[in-house]
């Protein structure tokens, strides 16, 4: 595993890059830290990383211009901040954890946990950013019809009928999504509120119909889940 | 808001209560002034003064036509014993309301009094001789025969008065015939409005002397010094005038033997001129402006120097020209400095010009009383009103003082700092416990410190110091670096606004990463440009690749600098903040400059 550490303050820095080398053990690959808000644009900006650790307060400039630009990577982050006051508004934009300072090595290990998918991820997703070409697109995730996989990322589908790219796997966005978002397939994610009808076909093949008429198909294996689920 | 608000409708309330106090004393100075008149009954203006002791003189047939008639008032000692002739028609209409019937004499004379030819009496014993002089009482009553008729009656009075101690303008101040009941009170009625207005006096003098004495300082004293000494002037006016016009009436209570009058006639001059002065000293100390030294200093010598004027009367009323006149220049210069409460003293002082101007012949006898009134309305309305003004911006001032302490300790409470030094206490107590230990210490010194320096508006700068060094210790640890303050000339023990400099080395941090360079930060002192007195220079290392502006350029802390120069020196100081090449005696690296203005030496109070 790929970690960056984003933090100016030197001692809290390598407390974090102990504690993670510490749980991740042999499946740390690299840590990378840097200080600077600037450094940590550019860093971000390129690919690399499977996880980042990123704090709000750089020298004094607001971190969450950062939080929307990494949390539309394909990596998952981690906000360590003393802000909690701001963590409901890191959740909505997508972070997989808001890790409170000071903080235990048992935290931290709940933190790696659930950027790894061995935990889940209760906290509410509201937005999610996408890179644009003028920045970062906020979108609300009560406008996401349904998520297909494309290649190593993720394409979302919106009730306006348009597409947006999302640099995160399908695997990975799984993870934030809400608990309405339900996989039915290998490349497809729903909004189950959305779903109006689960239709058998022939060669037990079976679609899900969308409220708009949109028809996806549904894993063999998903089907039950799917069923009781929308009873 | 609810600050401003709260202070704006106390305001209004004050004055209106300065309004209505000053409105009730109108009312009742009014329903004094008009009072009564001298005596009634029938009056002796005209007498024959007789150089010669001779028995003869008190039989009404003496012919002493060759003897000048001239006014009761303009009557001098012509011998050691003289005589003093006068006629007085009386008619039944007088004579009835005459009944019973007396009259009385007030002179600096002991007198035997001779009715037609009748011996009625004697104030004291008349001789040709001090030693055998006992001297009479100033006011003198004596029953008149209750069958007096009507017609023309002869007075005859045997005088001496060698127990004077002065050669006064008058030494008869009249001779009345009334009933004798009216006599008896009439002084006393006379003097009854004036006394009033003595207590009036003598308790607004009293409140304002009690309270220079006993209120708490910041009522009194403190930062508001001038606005106490004003208190302590205004009383003394207060009691000197409430003093005076006692003193002035004192005839009509204590009737003294006149061998006294020259001392009353002292102690009247001497409250004057205390009054005069008090004024004086009230108005240049109330409305402070350059110059109140020398204009006090030349008001009380002009005052003193109307000792010289020809007789008591001359010199008191001298006394109060000089006085008012430039007691009215300086209230003008004020309310030109645009000084507005002064408008209220300016009215009293012509108010009470006009005063004594319109009856310059009773004024020290009657009007004085109303004048001094007048006057202590005037100077007691700007005074109120001054002093509410002052006790608003007090508590404004306060207010602002408890927020910048809030603002200062919240400042270490907050998240950033407090959380991120548990984080790395953390770090070190599982990884280096020894130095987890030297953290707990600095962190407990600096918030000693913070808590210390926090309640008060200047510290001295050793504290400051101080502070600033446990700040950059507790940073140091945390971010790997090497911080240091050098602060080599600065006086330790000059007192300046509290966490002034601990700020600037906060921001510079905030902003700054040194990455594990030396970071020397610099305080210098010197001798400021005019009108400051001493600059401080703050230098703080720019980092290579420091985000613009590197400091806070008008920020929280920034803020919270200004806020406390206000606090402590109001708008007299200067700061300038700007990124600077390079420290004189820096090795390299540019730094961000602050340099700091302030109007007093290291050692003085502002």
């Amino acid at each position: 595993m790929r970690i960056l550490v984003v933090e100016d303050e030197a001692v809290i820095a390598r407390r974090i890059v102990r504690l993670v080398g510490e749980i991740l053990g042999s499946e740390l690959a690299r840590v990378d830290t840097c200080d600077h808000l600037d450094d940590a644009t550019i860093r971000l900006a390129g690919a690399g990383f499977d996880l980042v650790f990123l704090d709000l307060d750089l020298q004094g400039d607001d971190g969450f211009a950062l939080v929307r630009s990494a949390v539309a990577g394909a990596f998952h982050t981690i906000v360590v901040s003393a802000h909690t006051d701001r963590a409901i508004e890191a959740f909505e934009l997508g972070v997989i954890d808001f890790v409170p300072k000071p903080f235990t090595l048992a935290r931290m290990r709940q933190a790696v946990d659930r950027a790894r998918g061995l935990t889940a991820v209760t906290q509410p997703l509201r937005y999610l950013a996408v890179r644009a070409a003028d920045g970062v697109e906020l979108i609300a995730v009560d406008r996401v019809h349904h998520v297909s996989a494309a290649d190593d990322y993720a394409e979302l589908h919106l009730d306006d009928g348009t597409t947006r790219l999302h640099d995160k796997s399908l695997a990975s966005l799984e993870t934030l999504l809400p608990d309405h978002f339900v996989r039915i397939h290998r490349c497809h994610v729903i909004d189950l509120r959305r779903a109006a009808l689960l239709r058998a076909e022939p060669g037990s093949r079976y679609a899900l119909v969308l409220v708009d008429g949109t028809e996806l198909p549904v894993g063999r294996t998903r089907v039950a889940t799917l069923r009781a689920r929308m009873i | 808001m609810h600050a401003s608000i709260d202070v704006a409708a106390t305001r209004a309330r004050r004055a209106q209560r300065a309004w209505r106090s000053v409105a009730l004393t109108v009312v009742a100075m009014t329903a004094m002034a008009c009072a009564p008149a001298p005596p009634a009954g029938v009056a002796v203006t005209e007498v024959r003064v007789i150089a010669d002791d001779d028995p003869r003189w008190a039989r009404p047939d003496a012919d002493d036509r060759a003897w000048p008639l001239r006014p009761i008032t303009a009557v001098a000692p012509a011998a050691p014993v003289w005589w003093l002739r006068g006629r007085v028609g009386l008619d039944a209409t007088a004579i009835a309301a005459a009944h019973p019937p007396g009259i009385a004499v007030l002179a600096l004379a002991s007198c035997e009094l001779y009715w037609d030819g009748v011996r009625l009496g004697a104030n004291g014993t008349v001789s040709d001789h001090p030693s055998g002089e006992r001297p009479g009482r100033m006011a003198w009553l004596i029953a008149l025969p209750v069958d007096v008729a009507a017609g023309e009656h002869a007075i005859a009075l045997r005088c001496s008065a060698h127990h004077r101690g002065f050669d006064p303008s008058t030494g008869f101040y009249g001779i009345w015939i009334a009933d004798h009941a009216s006599l008896a009170t009439a002084q006393l009625a006379y003097a009854a409005p004036t006394l009033m207005s003595a207590g009036a006096l003598g308790t607004v003098g009293l409140f304002y002397v009690m309270t220079f004495l006993f209120a708490p300082r910041p009522l009194a004293a403190s930062g508001r010094a001038r606005g106490g000494r004003a208190h302590l002037w205004l009383g003394i006016f207060a009691l000197a005038a409430a003093a005076l016009v006692v003193v002035e009436s004192a005839r009509a209570i204590v009737n003294y033997t006149y061998d006294l009058h020259i001392y009353r006639l002292i102690a009247i001059a001497a409250l004057a001129w205390l009054v005069n002065v008090s004024l004086l000293g009230f108005l240049t100390r109330r409305f402070a402006l350059s110059g109140r030294g020398p204009v006090l200093a030349g008001g009380a010598a002009l005052t003193t120097a109307c000792v010289a004027v020809p007789g008591f009367d001359g010199k008191v009323a001298m006394m109060f020209l000089v006085g008012l006149v430039v007691a009215l220049g300086w209230t003008t210069y004020a309310l030109a400095r645009r000084r507005w409460h002064a408008g209220f003293a300016a009215a009293g002082l012509v108010g009470c010009l006009i005063a004594a101007g319109a009856q310059p012949g009773r004024f020290l006898d009657y009007y004085l009383f109303f004048m001094l009134g007048i006057l202590c309305l005037g100077l007691l309305a700007s005074h109120v009103l001054v002093e509410a003004q002052a006790r608003s911006q007090h508590e404004a001032a306060a207010l602002r003082s408890a927020r910048l302490e809030i603002e200062l300790l919240r400042r270490q409470l907050q998240p950033h700092f407090l959380m991120n030094t548990l984080t790395a206490l953390s770090e070190w107590f599982e990884d280096q416990p020894a130095i987890a230990a030297e953290m707990v210490q600095d962190v407990g010194r600096e918030l000693r410190l913070l808590s210390e320096v926090s309640r008060h508006t200047a510290v001295a700068m050793g504290t400051e110091l101080a502070l600033c060094r446990s700040h950059l210790a507790v940073m140091a640890r945390r971010r790997d670096e090497a911080l240091e303050l050098d602060a080599a000339g600065v006086d330790v023990d000059a007192q300046i606004p509290p966490a002034l400099f601990h700020t600037l080395t906060e921001n510079a941090l905030t902003h700054n990463a040194y990455r594990g360079q030396r970071a020397v930060f610099r305080l210098r002192q010197s001798i400021a440009p005019a009108p400051f007195a001493t600059r401080y220079t703050f230098d703080a290392p720019l980092a290579p690749r420091a985000r613009p502006p590197a400091i806070d350029g008008g920020g929280t802390g920034l803020r919270y600098v200004h806020a406390r120069l206000r606090e402590r020196y109001g708008d007299n100081y200067r700061l300038t903040s700007a990124a600077h090449p390079s420290a004189p005696d820096a090795a390299a690296g540019s730094v961000w400059r602050t340099v700091i203005d302030v109007p007093t030496a290291p050692q003085a109070a502002p």
